[in-house]
């Protein structure tokens, strides 16, 4: 909206300006500019501008009313005054404008320092007007807020913005146009993308679908097959609101829609479907539901919903059973929910293809285990004049004495020694428990499907088979595992093995060690492929491990070590020897999510998740590929 | 007393730790079971370290003893309250009668003597330490002890009438006779109980007897026509006739001599079987004869759980025990400056636990290159203090040394077992402080922020702690002595600490931290236990290590105070270790002694050696 120099406000003004002087002949306007220091000094109806001079009052209902650099106080635009000549900006990237404390201008964000980033010629330290502002509305950048601008009409990703913000700052803005140009809406901030990721080869390329944990989005990347793995697309696929408004680069993170969507892909597994495809399951954490997606060569994305109830997929893993999805899920036990519910394991099989719905699928509860609750100290209330206590690894009520030295923090003391009191869990995140809270699913040449489901209350190992719509099931209990430590199963992954052996890499010994448990007609056989014995002592081993079989019959396997987080790659030749470790990545934090992906008899492209803090608490990951070369010896 | 297999007499093991020398022959195991023969060492030879570990008892202390051995002499002998000892010689040296060498003057040929019931009157018996031997000798001294005649017989051949017989005479005292001092003869003796080695490195006692003096002596003789002997119906007019000679046979001159011949052997033979049956008696079954290499293997980590129930849960399980292993020095007995000394080379070894950065492989001469001073002179008294702070000055009877040298590869040893591998949790920490202490990822992130992305902030951590064990970080330990504590100051070098926080189902180490950690403690007996109190934890050095998830953590300054807290919460109460020495030392003596631990402190020129006082006293209820 445009005005000429006298419109009818103007005239409205000059007209109350000469009322106001004949209702108080006694005190005429002055004949000129009133030079001021402040309002009082000024005849009624003006005020004391900051370059003190007595002006007229403008009327408003609003700030929107006044112009930008004002304010609307008692009915009146004022100007605003957070800063002045003699009260400088407290932040060093912005400078005093007509009262206002804006960004700086600039032409590099080298110029700006403090974190913030050159943008449309400003130091922003985040996209004015949180990138979008309403129809008929356009984005006063310095002020970041959005102003009437009738004319702001920009395609997504790019944003209307006052090119003459500073110019309508000071009153009397109303006789300047307003001037707009759409500009660039910069991209959103990087995700934290890879853990967990899987990757897949799918078609010629690679694809590497991930959780970004900064959004809660599942992110899937395209590569080139070829070395160095160029990546060539990034698309958020899960996650997204449905409607979302974009407000950043809609080539950069989540497509520039920055509203916050459901949290999926906490747990998630993929697969590559044909014509470069990649079919993958995810949890949503928010709606407690089980999400089956395809995200197409054309970026299309189809997904439904497999299942929601409480826990569901806290493991997930997924098979293509010819080209038919099988995906498996755990839903962990709720010992202490009334009524208690077990674990359970449950096995979606598509019924079809390409499955769109719900009802495409099969699902059937391979496996349910009852984990009990934990038994409170001293097995209740203890008798009067007694206290609980613990002692050992125990429990029990005992009658205060009086025969100790010094007893600390309410110990209690008894027979001459101090035992602190029993005390209930401490509150913290425990983990999903029961059988299937780590999940794999494999393909068998013989069209057979086998699962491995680790149970995290009895940390055992179960090996199922199906035949027909049955399941056979094979228990691998630590204790036929001699170097378990208690402990077999976790992160388990199958690969089919030799003779119609089960191969089950999997983690032992209480996280310290990397296993191989063979199951076949001979029974249980288990080989250590990592000890975790090294020069600096003893080194934790086998998490997140993903394990593929060399041609020759060898074995290749890429888990992380968790006392350093580095990335290791064990080759082994044949079974009974030793195998040989790389470390592939050493620094910051990696070897999160690996996976293998062979691109020959003799090549794979690995994939691991590499994270780092930044001082300013920010974590920062990145999916990095690996081309690795064995020739199986 | 048998105990269930791998069930480790842990108390005995600490005393074993503790007392070498106490518990040299019995190896900790139940005496019941250590008369087979022992397990060959496990701990390398290289290892021992020469005259590290000592037992003294001191002239005090050896008076109490030599008291109770006294006494049991006397109740070997049968002596009734007056201090005068029976001696049924049938009962002691067997049934068969006893040869005169000659005939008394009375019998034809030799002569003997049977059904010999005396008396020994043992009011001069004296023990005694002998001062400056080597091998240590305890001599027990009669000087003229009077023996008397309760019953005898002697008997011969006689020629009466031209007849051969034989015939026999009761025997009875010719000194003093019809005074309550009446006797036989007088006894002057020694016999030596000899401490030593042998060859093959067993303890072997020996008695040696000196040869008896026998004065004073003077007998008569009666007829008893009951006697076998003088019912040989010879003469069937008088058929007790041919024992007519006890009544009227003058003793012939070789009549002394032949008691001397008589007495003198019996006495040796006598002397030297008591000695033996003394040796039976006042040692363990288990000591004599058995070879004194003994390897203790030592629960530490279940000690710990007992002195502090909450380190008991944290410490790391070892790679195995601790092997304490002594053997005596040669010449290892001997007696000095009034005071019985038994010195031995000892060592301690574990195997090497995974978890130990730098376990030490090649220790042989790294303790042994320490510098060493002499044994400290014991103190004749220490003070003993009792849990309501009051104190009063106790004798030393009996004192355990160790060399600085031992200490040091103690603790070296046990960094190398991997008892320092603690780890503690934050549920563990929870429990530990009653509830008050809740430390998970999101307290974490205060020190690392940012870490909070890796999981929730509810998620546990854990600290975990490895030492390092290299034997070049020695000396380890210094010993110094306050007033009423031993200042113990231990230096741990290179102590590893790894803080975790449990991310997604594995434990992924946050940071990393190498430090050197000096711990001071207070080490007293208290009311009979061992009393390890800390008083102040420093970090002089710290350095993170590794690739450190957040690198710029000011750890310099956090991990001091972590620690502090650390042993504010789980060391605040003192070690208490519950040392039985009653029933050490009925592992090795079997006399009506009772033994309480009055104290320790440390002596020596350069204060390296560590002395555990302890007092004997009569056993309630003993006889």
């Amino acid at each position: 909206m445009t005005r000429t120099p006298l419109d009818n406000w103007t005239l409205r003004r000059l007209l109350w300006a000469l009322l106001v002087w004949l209702a108080a002949c006694e005190d005429p306007p002055p004949p000129g500019p009133l030079h001021c220091t402040a309002t009082s000094q000024c005849p009624s109806g003006y005020h004391c501008t900051q370059t003190q001079f007595c002006r007229g009052d403008q009327p408003c209902q609003s700030d929107e009313g006044c112009c930008l650099g004002e304010r609307c106080q008692d009915g009146r635009c004022r100007e605003r005054q957070g800063c002045s000549a003699s009260a400088s900006c407290l932040d060093p990237a912005t400078v005093c404008t007509h009262g206002v404390c804006v960004p700086k201008d600039c032409q590099t964000s080298n110029y700006c320092g403090g974190g913030r980033t050159c943008l449309w010629g400003l130091c922003q330290n985040h996209t004015p007007c949180g990138g979008t502002c309403p129809i008929g509305q356009a984005c006063a950048a310095r002020l970041d807020r959005c102003v009437p601008a009738p004319a702001a009409n920009c395609p997504t990703g790019k944003l209307a913005v006052l090119d003459n913000e500073v110019a309508r700052m000071p009153e009397f803005c109303q006789a300047l146009p307003i001037t707009l140009s759409c500009k660039d809406l910069p991209p959103l901030p990087p995700g934290e993308i890879g853990w967990p990721g899987v990757l897949v080869g799918s078609g010629s390329g690679l694809t590497h679908v991930a959780y970004d944990r900064r959004y809660g989005d599942v992110v899937a990347t395209r590569y080139a097959g070829a070395p160095p793995h160029a990546p060539t697309v990034t698309r958020w696929v899960l996650g997204l609101p449905e409607a979302g408004a974009v407000v950043g680069d809609p080539l950069g993170p989540r497509q520039g829609v920055a509203e916050p969507g459901p949290d999926v892909g906490r747990r998630l597994a993929a697969v590559a479907l044909d014509q470069g495809a990649v079919a993958l399951v995810a949890r949503d954490t928010t709606h407690d539901a089980l999400i089956y997606a395809e995200w197409a060569a054309d970026g299309s994305v189809s997904q439904h919903k497999l299942g929601a109830f409480a826990g569901i997929g806290e493991a997930v893993a997924l098979a293509l059973v010819g080209d038919k999805p099988a995906v498996a899920a755990f839903v962990p036990a709720a010992p202490q929910a009334n009524p208690a519910t077990p674990a359970r394991v449950i096995v979606w099989q598509a019924k079809q293809a390409h499955p769109t719905d719900a009802i495409h699928w099969q699902p059937i509860e391979v496996d349910s285990q009852v984990v009990s609750a934990p038994v409170a100290q001293c097995g209740g209330p203890c008798p009067s004049g007694q206290q609980c206590v613990v002692k050992g690894a125990v429990s029990l009520c005992v009658t205060p004495s009086k025969d100790c030295t010094s007893c600390i923090l309410d110990q209690v003391c008894h027979a001459g020694q101090c035992l602190p009191k029993a005390v209930g869990l401490a509150p913290l995140d425990g983990e999903p428990q029961g059988r299937g809270a780590s999940l794999a699913l494999r393909v068998l040449t013989s069209g057979q499907l086998a699962l491995a489901a680790y149970s995290s209350s009895s940390h055992d190992l179960a090996l199922y088979r199906r035949t027909g719509d049955s399941w056979s099931k094979d228990l691998v209990t630590a204790a036929q595992v001699p170097a378990s430590a208690g402990d077999v199963g976790r992160f388990v992954q199958i690969i089919e093995g030799d003779g119609g052996e089960l191969w089950a890499v999997c983690q032992g010994g209480d996280g310290r060690t990397l296993l191989l448990v063979r199951q076949g007609t001979a029974g249980i056989h288990s080989e250590v492929l990592d000890d975790g014995v090294r020069k600096d002592g003893l080194h934790r081993v086998g998490a997140d491990l993903a394990a593929v079989r060399h041609p020759s019959g060898g074995l290749l396997v890429a888990h992380q070590d968790t006392r350093r987080a580095d990335l290791l790659l064990q080759h082994l030749p044949k079974l009974g020897q030793p195998a040989a470790r790389d470390t592939l990545q050493a620094t910051d934090m990696a070897g999160f999510s690996p996976s293998i992906v062979a691109i020959g008899t003799k090549a794979w492209v690995v994939a691991a998740a590499r994270m780092k803090l930044s001082q300013d608490g920010k974590l920062q990951s990145e999916v990095e590929l690996y081309d690795v070369v064995w020739n199986g010896e | 007393m048998g105990l269930p297999a791998g069930l480790l007499p842990t108390r005995r093991r600490l005393l074993a730790w503790l007392l070498p020398g106490l518990l040299v022959a019995c190896g900790g195991q139940s005496c019941t079971t250590c008369s087979g023969p022992l397990p060959p060492p496990q701990s390398p030879d290289a290892l021992l370290l020469a005259k590290t570990a000592q037992v003294q008892i001191t002239q005090h202390g050896f008076d109490v003893i030599a008291g109770h051995v006294v006494a049991l002499l006397k109740a070997l002998f049968g002596a009734g309250p007056g201090g005068v000892a029976q001696i049924d010689v049938a009962k002691l040296l067997g049934p068969q009668p006893l040869q005169f060498s000659g005939g008394l003057g009375l019998f034809q040929g030799k002569a003997g003597a049977r059904d010999l019931v005396l008396t020994l009157d043992l009011a001069s018996l004296k023990i005694e330490l002998v001062e400056g031997s080597n091998p240590a000798r305890i001599r027990i001294a009669f000087d003229h002890a009077r023996i008397g005649v309760v019953k005898g017989v002697v008997f011969g051949a006689a020629s009466f009438l031209g007849v051969e017989s034989d015939a026999a005479c009761h025997l009875h005292d010719g000194v003093d006779v019809g005074q309550p001092t009446s006797h036989l003869a007088t006894l002057s003796a020694q016999l030596d109980v000899v401490l030593a080695v042998d060859a093959q490195g067993k303890l072997a006692v020996k008695t040696q007897v000196q040869q008896p003096v026998l004065d004073d002596i003077g007998f008569t003789l009666s007829k008893d026509c009951g006697l076998a002997e003088c019912t040989d119906q010879v003469l069937l007019e008088d058929p007790c006739l041919e024992c007519e000679l006890c009544a009227t046979g003058k003793l012939g001159s070789d009549a002394i001599a032949g008691v001397k011949d008589l007495l003198g052997p019996l006495m040796s033979n006598l002397l030297e079987l008591v000695g033996n049956l003394l040796v039976q008696q006042v040692l363990s079954q288990a000591m004599n004869g058995k070879p004194l290499d003994v390897e203790v293997p030592v629960d530490v980590r279940t000690l710990l759980a007992q002195a502090a129930p909450l380190l008991g849960d944290l410490v790391g399980e070892p790679a195995g025990p601790l092997l304490v292993r002594v053997r005596p020095s040669p010449q290892a007995f001997d007696v000095q400056d009034a005071a019985l000394r038994a010195r031995m080379d000892a060592s301690a070894f574990a195997k090497a636990h995974p978890c130990v950065t730098e376990p030490g492989a090649d220790a042989a001469t790294a303790f042994a290159k320490l510098p060493e001073g002499p044994p400290p002179g014991l103190p004749p008294a220490m003070q003993q203090w009792q849990s309501d702070g009051s104190s009063v000055a106790k004798p030393v009877d009996i004192a355990l040394l160790l060399s600085s040298r031992a200490v040091e590869e103690a603790v070296w040893a046990t960094l190398r077992s991997g008892l320092m591998c603690a780890s503690a949790d934050s549920q563990q920490l929870f429990a530990a402080s009653s509830g008050k202490l809740l430390v998970s990822l999101g307290a974490l992130d205060v020190v690392m922020p940012g870490v909070r992305h890796l999981a929730t902030a509810g998620s546990p951590i854990r600290v975990q702690i490895a030492p390092s064990a290299l034997p070049e970080h020695a000396p380890l330990v210094h010993l110094a002595q306050e007033a009423t504590a031993t200042v113990v100051e231990l230096g741990i070098r290179q102590l590893s600490a790894r803080v975790e926080a449990r991310v997604d189902g594995r434990w992924l180490t946050t940071v990393e931290l190498t430090a050197d950690v000096d711990l001071q403690a207070a080490l007293q007996v208290i009311g009979g236990k061992i009393v390890l109190g800390v008083r102040k934890v420093d970090v002089p050095h710290i350095e993170v290590g590794g690739d450190p998830i957040a690198p710029y953590a000011n750890w310099q300054a956090l991990a001091p105070a972590v620690a502090k807290l650390a042993v504010a919460l789980l060391l605040a109460q003192p070690l208490q270790f519950d040392v039985d020495v009653q029933q050490a030392l009925a592992a090795v003596v079997q006399l009506p002694i009772s033994a309480e631990l009055v104290g320790v402190q440390s002596g020596g020129a350069q204060g390296d050696w560590l002395v555990l006082g302890i007092a004997l006293g009569d056993k309630a209820g003993s006889p």
